[in-house]
C-alpha cells in the first residue's frame, strides 16, 4: 500500500514538473518572438554600416556606445521637432477627451434626462464605423475650416471617444448611488460631486483611459500621413516614414530612428504596467 | 423637529408604492419605519429625504412644508444600508465632508469632526480609510457623517441589515444611545420586528404602502389594530383560530368552542379569527365553558418552559406551558386565556372585534 501511494505521489509531482516546464518553455517562446524584433532595432541602430551588411548577421554591435548613428539620424530629418509635434498632438488630445470622456461618461451614467439610453445606444453604434470611413468627411471638414496641415487638424477630430466614454461610464455606474445621495444631501453640487468623489474613485480607470489614448495618439499614422502637408508638421511616425525613402538603404540609421520612436511609450508602458493592469482589472470587476 | 405627513401618496408608474400616508412623528423621538420588504417604508424615508419626489400629498418638518425642497435644503442627515462611505477618503475625510460643501473653515471643520467621531467612538481610527473598517465601523462613521452638520431629522434605511448577528446588537444598542445623547429626531427603516420594538420609542406599522397603526412597541403588541398587526409582530407568531361567534360562544367547525366574556360584543354569526398569543394560554384543571379542551401533539423542552403544539377544533397551534405539568403527546388538556394576548378579527377584512 505504501509503494503504491508513493509511486502515485511521484508520478503526480512528474507531472507537475512536467507541466511547469512546458509552460515555461511555451512562455519562454512566446517572450523571445516579442521581443527580439525590439531588440533587433535596437542593437542595429549602434551597428556601423559596414557591420550591418555581414552575412551571416551579428547578434551585437560591436560597440554598444556607438551613437553615430542616431547623430546622423537627426541631423538628416528634424526628429526633434516630430518629438515636439507628437508630444502636443498627444498631450492635447489627451487632455481634451480626457476632459470630454469624464463628463459624458457622469451624463450617460448619473443624470436623468429623456432618451438618454437611446442616446447612448446610438453612440455605441457608431463605434461600429470604422476610422477609415470617416477620413474623407474628416478630411473635407478640416479643409474648409482651413486648418489642414496644421498641429490643430490632428488633435480635434480625436477630442472625444464613445469607447472611453462607454469603459468610464460602466465605472462610474459601478459607484453605488448611495454615495451621490449622501453627497447631494450633504449640499453637494454634481459639479463638486463628481471631481470630489467620482473621479477620484476612478482613477485607476482614468489611468487606463489616458495611456491607452496616449499611445493611440502616438502610434497614428494614416491621418498625419493625409492631413499634414508641410515638412514640420509632421508626427514622429510620419517623419520615420518619410525618413525611410530619404534615408535608403541605410537600414541602421532607420533602426536608430525608429528606437527613438519606440522608446518612450514602452518607458511608459514598463512605468505605469501596474496601473494599467489594475485599471483593466478594476473596470472589468465590480469594484 | 416634528415630522407631519398628509396624505403622502408614491406611484411608480402603475405600481402605488405608498398610499394615502398620513402620520405625526414626534420631535426628538427615535421612530422605526416597519413592514415586509416592499412594504413602501423606504419609499417613504426616500420622500422624506427628497431623493424621491412625491406623487400627491405634503411632509411638514415642524410648521415647514418641505415637500417640494431639494435634499439639501432639508437639513437632514442620511445613512445607508451600505453605509455609502467614500472610499478614497480617511475617516476624518468622510466626517469633514460635508462642512467642507458648507465652507466651514478647515480648524473647525476638524473640530466638529472629531467630537463626532468621539461620540461614535470612532475617535481614535480618523486615519483610517473605509476599507480597513469593519462594517460595525464603517456604520459609526456613516452616522457621523450624517450627523456632523447638525441635522434636524436623521435617516437611517435598514442600517443594521448588512452586519452579522453580534455586530447587529451591539449596533443597534449604539443608535439608540447615539439618538439618546443627541436628542436628534430619527428615523429607522428595518423589516426586523424584534429590532424595532428593542429601540424604538414608536413604531409606524406599514403593509402595502398603506399605514397599519402607528403606536409604542409594547402597545403595537398588546393592542394590535388588526390582524396584519397581529401576525406582523410576535415569535412565535399569534396563533389563529377560524370559527363562527354565536351567542357569545366562539365555535369552531367541528363544533369544539369556548365562551369568553367579550365575545357577546363580537359581531354575530360572522366569519372571524380567533387569535391568540402562544404565551397567553393557562392550564385548567377542570373542563369548563370557557376552556378549550386541547390535544396535545407534541412538545418541546425549552428550559424553564415548554413549547407544546397542539391543537383545538382540528387546527394546531403553538403554546407556551409551564414544565411542571408534564404534558406528553397525546394528552387532553384544558387551556383556559390570560386577559392579555386575545383577539378577535374579521376573517376577511381583518378588522379587529376584540
Amino acid at each position: 500500500m505504501t509503494t503504491q501511494s508513493k509511486l502515485g505521489n511521484n508520478n503526480y509531482l512528474l507531472r507537475q514538473t512536467l507541466a511547469r516546464a512546458l509552460r515555461y518553455i511555451l512562455l519562454t517562446i512566446g517572450m523571445v518572438i516579442m521581443v527580439f524584433p525590439f531588440y533587433w532595432m535596437i542593437s542595429s541602430a549602434f551597428k556601423t554600416a559596414p557591420e550591418m551588411n555581414i552575412f551571416p548577421p551579428t547578434m551585437a554591435p560591436r560597440d554598444w556606445l556607438n551613437f553615430g548613428n542616431f547623430k546622423i539620424a537627426f541631423e538628416k530629418a528634424p526628429f526633434a521637432r516630430y518629438f515636439l509635434n507628437s508630444i502636443i498632438v498627444m498631450a492635447g488630445s489627451v487632455t481634451v477627451t480626457t476632459l470630454t470622456t469624464i463628463l459624458a461618461a457622469f451624463a450617460f451614467s448619473r443624470l436623468e434626462f429623456p432618451g438618454r439610453e437611446i442616446i447612448f445606444s446610438l453612440l455605441l453604434s457608431m463605434m461600429m464605423v470604422p476610422f477609415e470611413m470617416l477620413v474623407i468627411t474628416n478630411y473635407q471638414t478640416m479643409v474648409k475650416v482651413g486648418l489642414n496641415d496644421s498641429l490643430y487638424a490632428l488633435i480635434l477630430p480625436f477630442i472625444s471617444s464613445i469607447f472611453y466614454t462607454y469603459i468610464l461610464r460602466n465605472f462610474f455606474q459601478s459607484i453605488p448611488g448611495g454615495l451621490y445621495w449622501s453627497a447631494r444631501v450633504d449640499g453637494c453640487t454634481n459639479w463638486k460631486y463628481l471631481w470630489k468623489v467620482m473621479v477620484p474613485i476612478a482613477r485607476p480607470s482614468l489611468v487606463t483611459i489616458i495611456l491607452l489614448n496616449a499611445l493611440a495618439s502616438w502610434n497614428s499614422f494614416m491621418w498625419p500621413l493625409l492631413i499634414i502637408k508641410s515638412d514640420l508638421n509632421r508626427t514622429l511616425p510620419f517623419g520615420l516614414y518619410t525618413f525611410t525613402t530619404e534615408v535608403g538603404a541605410n537600414n541602421e540609421l532607420l533602426m536608430a530612428a525608429s528606437s527613438v520612436v519606440v522608446l518612450p511609450m514602452i518607458l511608459l508602458f514598463l512605468f505605469a504596467r501596474k496601473q494599467i493592469v489594475r485599471g483593466v482589472a478594476r473596470g472589468g470587476i465590480k469594484g | 423637529m416634528q415630522v407631519r405627513m398628509e396624505n403622502l401618496t408614491k406611484h411608480f408608474g402603475t405600481t402605488r408604492a405608498v398610499q394615502d400616508f398620513t402620520v405625526t412623528l414626534n420631535d426628538g423621538e427615535l421612530v422605526c419605519l416597519l413592514g415586509p420588504s416592499g412594504c413602501g417604508k423606504s419609499t417613504v424615508l426616500n420622500m422624506l429625504s427628497g431623493i424621491v419626489p412625491v406623487t400627491s400629498g405634503k411632509i411638514f418638518f415642524d410648521d415647514e412644508d418641505v415637500t417640494r425642497l431639494p435634499p439639501e435644503q432639508r437639513g437632514i442627515g442620511l445613512v445607508f444600508q451600505n453605509y455609502a462611505l467614500y472610499p478614497h477618503m480617511t475617516v476624518m475625510g468622510n466626517i469633514t465632508f460635508p462642512l467642507e460643501i458648507q465652507k466651514i473653515p478647515p480648524r473647525e471643520r476638524e473640530e466638529r469632526a472629531r467630537e463626532m467621531a468621539e461620540l461614535v467612538h470612532m475617535g481614535h481610527l480618523l486615519g483610517r480609510k473605509p476599507k480597513q473598517l469593519s462594517g460595525g465601523q464603517q456604520q459609526r462613521v456613516a452616522i457621523a457623517r450624517a450627523l456632523v452638520k447638525n441635522p434636524r431629522l436623521l435617516l437611517l434605511d435598514e442600517p443594521l441589515s448588512n452586519l452579522d448577528a453580534r455586530l447587529r446588537l451591539e449596533m443597534r444598542e449604539e443608535i439608540r444611545r447615539i439618538q439618546q445623547e443627541t436628542r436628534v429626531t430619527t428615523i429607522f427603516v428595518t423589516h426586523d420586528q424584534e429590532e424595532a420594538m428593542s429601540i424604538s420609542d414608536h413604531i409606524v406599522l406599514m403593509k402595502d404602502g398603506y399605514l397599519q397603526q402607528h403606536a409604542g412597541p409594547q402597545e403595537l403588541y398588546n393592542q394590535p389594530a388588526n390582524q396584519f398587526v397581529a401576525d406582523f409582530l410576535g415569535n412565535p407568531p399569534i396563533n389563529n383560530f377560524e370559527g363562527v361567534v354565536r351567542k357569545g360562544r366562539f365555535v369552531c367547525a367541528n363544533g369544539d368552542g369556548l365562551t369568553l366574556p367579550g365575545f357577546d360584543k363580537v359581531p354575530q354569526g360572522v366569519p372571524v379569527h380567533l387569535s391568540v398569543r402562544a404565551e397567553s394560554f393557562t392550564v385548567e384543571e377542570t373542563p369548563h365553558e370557557s376552556h378549550m379542551a386541547c390535544r396535545v401533539d407534541s412538545v418541546y423542552q425549552m428550559g424553564k418552559e415548554e413549547m407544546a403544539i397542539l391543537s383545538f377544533g382540528g387546527q394546531p397551534f403553538r403554546a407556551y406551558i409551564a414544565s411542571d405539568y408534564g404534558l406528553k403527546a397525546g394528552d387532553t388538556v384544558h387551556l383556559g386565556l390570560k386577559n392579555r394576548g386575545v383577539f378577535v378579527f374579521d376573517l376577511k377584512t381583518g378588522e379587529r372585534y376584540l
